[in-house]
């Protein structure tokens, strides 16, 4: 256990220098004024998580990993686990420039905290289908499905700005009325842990087998 | 018991074979794998860091078959690879900060003193390193959390000759306590043949033997005279051999059969593990007009 918080704690100073590049995201999104909650919180989650999963697949520095001792099951799994860190980084970004944003009079969208578990049950679901796609592919296919993975986060930020109009179960979630929506969000929390688990699983077999 | 144990290891890849690989890294004793560059010596690395899976075949470490995930046992494994394969974008500082948690016996006082020793500076980023500086922290590494295997691929490549001889005086003083084992991968050979034990040839990924250093050298014989001494049958009894307008020079397996056959007729020396390697590497093809 200790283990996967050490290589969490890794990821995170992997990427540290990284976390200087999202002001001027945020500034730009924010004097933009063309991006909801979502976007802001969940872009630089999965920036500082796939640049992450980038910089331990590249250069041979796969053979630092594995030259640790720490097992193979447990190296997978703190790749999962470090979706919440990086999503807690990402709203903590996102709440500041909102207040930011307020202060400077910008019109920045509205905020509503029960978002913030929208955007862990996102980041979750774009995480539970790059890692398998990561492990498969190794370090000869790892460009391409950065770059891919990166269209799908705005693609899926984008998708959920339309559902939000036309769904009736985001209306009642944009309305605060969350009980009503609750037997369907329930459902999705259900097959998201259902996808995290056996995209967990997968990932594991995939990483257990393959020479580094 | 053995440090490692590689039992008729086999893997297979697009245009190279290990096959049958069997031999053993002792306790208390520095091993030198030798061979070409391209015989398999780095697979077989690997695989004692469980980063390459045999096809047949198993390993051992410390006593115990390697089946599933042993992490726990690389944790008893100083490893230093041919290449840097740390963060190149981080410090020294960074890096080492990253690392130290993961290793329990892990020593700052140890790992600080290298850094003197070595004069590393730990606010310099990995890649404004020289490769012979990345080298000498991933020593400080291997040697910081009290490792009781030392695994090393090619780690004088590329090191100057004053680092070089300072690094097989370290290995050497690492030895003393009988308590460490060295396993020492090279095509350098003139490095073994100051601090090997023991040594271990791979060739096209065949082990050709596994021997005490003093016995590989007293067995093996140099041959060198005038061709008029060679015949078609006595071609065939070396191991290589090179000959040129002016004679021949070649290896045998047996320096008694050597003397046997060529003693008083021809000049019989004792080899260089880098003339093994090379006769044993050209086979008896090499012909050269001089």
């Amino acid at each position: 256990m200790h283990s996967v918080v050490y290589l969490v704690r890794k990821d995170i100073l992997l990427v540290y220098r990284y976390i200087l590049i999202l002001f001027p995201f945020f500034a730009y999104m924010t004097f933009a004024q063309n991006a909801s909650f979502l976007i802001y919180a969940m872009m630089p989650a999965m920036i500082l998580f796939i640049t992450s999963c980038t910089i331990d697949i590249q250069n041979g520095t796969q053979r630092f990993t594995a030259s640790l001792p720490v097992s193979r099951r447990q190296f997978v799994l703190s790749k999962y686990a470090s979706i919440l860190p990086f999503t807690v980084i990402g709203l903590v970004f996102s709440v500041v420039f909102y207040l930011c944003a307020g202060l400077l009079g910008i019109e920045a969208g509205v905020f509503r905290a029960h978002d913030m578990l929208a955007v862990f049950g996102l980041n979750a679901l774009v995480a539970s289908i790059y890692l398998p796609v990561y492990y498969w592919l190794g370090p000869k296919g790892i460009q391409t499905v950065r770059i891919v993975f990166m269209i799908l986060v705005i693609f899926v930020s984008t998708l959920i700005g339309s559902l939000v109009q036309n769904s009736l179960t985001m209306q009642r979630w944009i309305d605060d009325d969350i009980w009503r929506a609750a037997p369907t969000l329930l459902t999705a929390g259900l097959a998201l842990t259902v996808l995290v688990i056996a995209s967990a699983a997968l990932s594991i077999k995939l990483y257990g087998r393959r020479d580094v | 018991m053995n440090a490692v144990r590689m039992e008729s290891i086999g893997k297979r890849y697009d245009g190279f074979e290990l096959n049958g690989v069997t031999f053993d890294v002792r306790k208390g004793f520095i091993t030198g794998l030798i061979g070409p560059n391209g015989s398999g010596k780095s697979t077989l690395i690997r695989m004692m860091m469980q980063m390459v899976r045999p096809d047949q075949g198993h390993v051992e470490l410390f006593g115990r078959r390697l089946q599933g995930d042993a992490a726990e046992l690389r944790g008893k494994i100083g490893y230093v690879s041919d290449e840097s394969y740390f963060y190149e974008h981080l410090t020294l500082k960074r890096m080492k900060n990253i690392l130290a948690p993961f290793y329990g016996d892990w020593n700052e006082d140890v790992f600080r003193g290298y850094l003197d020793r070595f004069e590393l500076p730990e606010n310099k980023k990995i890649k404004e390193l020289s490769k012979g500086m990345k080298m000498k922290f991933s020593l400080a590494v291997a040697l910081s959390h009290s490792a009781e295997l030392l695994i090393m691929d090619e780690p004088t490549a590329g090191l100057d000759p004053v680092f070089r001889r300072e690094l097989l005086d370290l290995l050497a003083e690492q030895i003393q306590d009988e308590r460490r084992s060295i396993l020492f991968s090279s095509h350098i050979t003139n490095d073994l043949d100051r601090i090997a034990d023991y040594i271990v040839f791979v060739n096209k990924g065949r082990l050709i033997f596994e021997e005490t250093k003093d016995a590989v050298l007293e067995r093996h014989a140099l041959v060198k005279g005038g061709k008029e001494l060679l015949d078609a049958d006595l071609r065939a009894l070396f191991i290589g051999l090179r000959e040129t307008d002016m004679g021949f020079e070649g290896l045998m397996k047996e320096r008694e059969s050597a003397e046997k056959l060529f003693g008083g007729l021809a000049l019989i020396e004792q080899p260089t593990l880098e003339e093994i390697v090379y006769y044993t590497a050209k086979g008896k093809g090499e012909r050269v007009h001089a």
